[in-house]
């Protein structure tokens, strides 16, 4: 035991040497303030043309629908076609909205009138969300119009965030991202950085096993990161107002296992490269980039297709998540199975990643 | 002169053409990561499960409507029998969305009195549920109407450049970005600090070199290799594979491309002179990539976030080029509508250098 304590003491000489302990707070600090407050997948201030070749009173408040909204910041303009889908195509507006002449005179005749919408579509989930916007704006219209009262009305609640309140949506994903990401980037260069300044043959050379190198690896960047877990639970309570429904021991349990984890898939990167600036490239590749696709900050893990999905569910992240979206929104803790579940499942994710580890770290020449 | 320049790139491709495990990853990143990136996600309320309660007691209208929810957007319809079975569902996803139908559904249909349904909704999916919450209200609007007159008005919209909302474009593309600021980052800094720490700093101090040309042959190295990964991204996957309509020049984009590397190598050029090492490089990279990533249109445009965000995305250069990508490829604009792109980009990268040849040349 007195060989992994040694270890352990030449890694955090070198930590402190290095100041990788400091970056790598800082480092989860940016992520999450960035994310956090620079995410939004709520369309808002969509800037918006009406043309109204109308100019009636009814195409007035018609019009009016798009103004004294913080979805839209509208402009009425006279414009030709050509002209305005110029304002588009050239990234001065997002969407244009052409009420057409004879727009009163037609509805009073009960004919149908057609409005033409032009969305800017290269942002598809920005179209998406104006679409809606439009269609239930139209409906209020119509509603308020009395055309047809509609009768039938849809409450919906959002359940654990009533407010639907866009970072609580969000804040638990990128916790999960932060707990990836900056460990497995910690851990990236532990074994790799030993095998291109050569000090790695001090290891093949030795009496130390090689459990006793990976304990000797993982302990000290376990004890340098767990922090962090406190530091987002910090952050996401008291600076971005989430509220915390769950048990707190819930939450340290999953962050302590997801903490080994990511740094079991460090070691692996470090195990398996040659160099150190592959290491890094490998592990901010497999770590940021599937991390946020299959975290569930744009789209649900459970609505993907193919093998999309698969993928998913053989990715760590997405268990992790599902435990923090609980012990921050809903609260159910250790009663609910599936919490359970997916706890075991990460210490299966620990087994298998060291298991492989393990076996991968060989002492050769 | 420029037979120097070019010894010294030829020396940095020797370099990274040996090391086939960084070969493998330049190709990986470019070709698989980035088909990945864009067959991976789904932004739509697809598969969609929804649990049902009709207090009702088997009306003939809510059998109507219940029939409207159909594939591709949902996939089962489950009937529960309270409120509790039908929360905890939601709460363990087995559903997404639960709808309850009162009790006096068909005599206050039939009467025209209001009806209230209630829509419960999962809000940890955020943007899908909302989708949903949008689908059903039209599922509802038009189930009214045929009892009703038409409705005079319709809207005929038009998702330009991209009528499905297919979001393979823009995640691809994106990824691309992504891997092009990464590897433009780290890897230019990186042939820095790579000679720090094999401590043959000092030989390359004895070549008969200038600081400042030797600065510009290794950045230059790097970014011949990007943007070569780049072309063959664009042309094997993006263009390829997904099949995604450019609408405007190529060479225009080429052109924003090879800026836009030269600038984010500044960025790297930076980091070199602050880092002692390869660890420090890579927290340091991700530093200055995060936030620039995050100041910059990401999946929205940036005027849909908040203002500060968009007065500090100025100083992302990765702005700049996602601007003038989203420009070039969906809208097709003309190159006189992108000049800014272009003096974002430059400004950036002016600066950067000029800090970076002071810092990295006092060095030598």
């Amino acid at each position: 035991m007195h060989k992994v304590f040694a270890i352990i003491h030449k890694e955090f000489t070198e930590y402190f040497r290095e100041r990788v302990i400091l970056l790598t707070y800082v480092l989860s600090l940016t992520t999450l303030f960035v994310m956090g407050f620079g995410m939004n997948f709520d369309a808002e201030h969509v800037r918006t043309i009406v043309v109204d070749n109308d100019k009636t009173p009814l195409s007035m408040r018609f019009q009016r629908q798009f103004y004294n909204t913080k979805y839209f910041d509208s402009k009425t303009m006279d414009l030709s076609f050509d002209e305005s889908l110029k304002m588009i195509k050239t990234n001065r507006a997002d969407l244009l909205v052409f009420i057409p002449l004879g727009f009163e005179r037609d509805i009073a005749k009960g004919d149908a009138v057609s409005v033409g919408v032009y969305i800017d579509g290269s942002f598809p989930i920005m179209s998406k969300t104006i679409d809606g916007y439009l269609k239930a704006g139209l409906q209020q219209f119509i509603g308020r119009e009395s055309f047809i009262e509609p009768n039938v009305i849809v409450e919906a609640r959002y359940l654990f965030n009533q407010s639907m309140k866009t970072r609580w949506a969000i804040i638990p994903g990128c916790i999960a991202l932060v707990m990836l990401m900056v460990p497995a980037i910690f851990s990236a260069l532990m074994v790799v950085k030993e095998k291109e300044r050569g000090t790695i043959f001090n290891f093949y050379s030795s009496h130390l096993r090689r459990s006793e190198f990976i304990l000797g690896k993982v302990i000290p960047a376990f004890i340098s990161n767990i922090g962090i877990s406190f530091m987002m639970f910090f952050l996401a309570t008291y600076v971005f107002g989430l509220p915390f429904k769950g048990s707190f021991f819930v939450y340290l349990l999953a962050s302590i296992l997801f903490l080994v984890v990511g740094i079991g898939i460090g070691f692996f990167i470090s195990v398996i490269t040659e160099t150190q600036i592959a290491a890094i490239i490998l592990a901010a590749l497999v770590t940021a980039i599937p991390g946020y696709l299959y975290s569930g900050i744009t789209s649900p893990v459970d609505s993907m297709e193919g093998i999309a999905f698969y993928i998913a569910h053989m990715y760590p992240i997405m268990y992790y998540v599902k435990i923090m979206y609980d012990c921050f929104l809903i609260g159910d803790g250790l009663g609910s199975p599936n919490i359970r579940l997916y706890l075991l499942i990460l210490g299966g994710f620990i087994f298998i990643i060291y298991l492989v580890n393990y076996l991968l770290l060989r002492k050769k020449i | 002169m420029i037979r120097k320049v070019l010894s010294i790139i030829q020396k940095e491709w020797l370099d990274l053409f040996r090391s086939k495990g960084m070969m493998i990853f330049i190709i990986y990143i470019f070709t698989l990561d980035v088909y990945i990136a864009g067959q991976g996600i789904n932004i739509d309320a697809k598969n969609v499960n929804i649990g049902i309660i009709d207090e009702s007691g088997g009306s003939v209208y809510v059998g109507k409507i219940i029939a409207q929810f159909h594939e591709p957007e949902f996939k089962d319809i489950i009937i529960y029998k309270s409120r509790d079975g039908l929360y905890d569902d939601i709460k363990n996803k087995k559903i997404m969305a639960g709808l309850v139908f009162p009790a006096d559904f068909d005599r206050n249909f039939a009467d025209n009195k209001k009806i209230q349904i209630q829509l419960l909704l999962d809000s940890t999916v955020a943007t899908i549920s909302y989708y949903i919450y949008v689908y059903i209200e039209s599922i509802m609007a038009d189930f009214q109407l045929p009892m009703n007159l038409n409705v005079p008005i319709n809207l005929k919209i038009h998702k330009l450049f991209n009528q499905n909302a297919s979001a393979v474009a823009i995640f691809s593309l994106k990824e691309l970005i992504y891997a092009v600021t990464l590897l433009s980052i780290i890897l230019s800094a990186a042939v820095f600090v790579k000679e720090k720490e094999q401590e043959t700093w000092d030989l390359m101090l004895l070549m008969p070199i200038n600081s400042n040309a030797m600065i510009f042959s290794k950045i230059i190295s790097q970014v011949l290799i990007i943007n070569f990964g780049f072309y063959l991204s664009l042309g094997l996957i993006i263009f390829g594979v997904f099949n995604i309509e450019m609408h405007g020049s190529l060479i225009t984009f080429f052109l924003l491309t090879f800026l836009y590397t030269i600038g984010v190598c500044g960025v790297g050029l930076f980091i070199a002179s602050i880092a002692k090492n390869i660890t420090q490089v890579g927290m340091l990279s991700m530093m200055a990539l995060i936030p620039m990533d995050f100041l910059s249109e990401g999946f929205s445009p940036l005027s849909a976030k908040p203002e500060i965000i968009q007065w500090l995305s100025y100083l992302s250069p990765m702005r700049y080029y996602t601007i003038g990508m989203a420009n070039l490829v969906f809208r097709g604009s003309e190159i006189g509508y992108l000049w800014d792109q272009f003096l974002g980009i430059l400004v950036i990268a002016i600066i950067l250098f000029a800090y970076g040849f002071r810092k990295i040349g006092r060095l030598f």
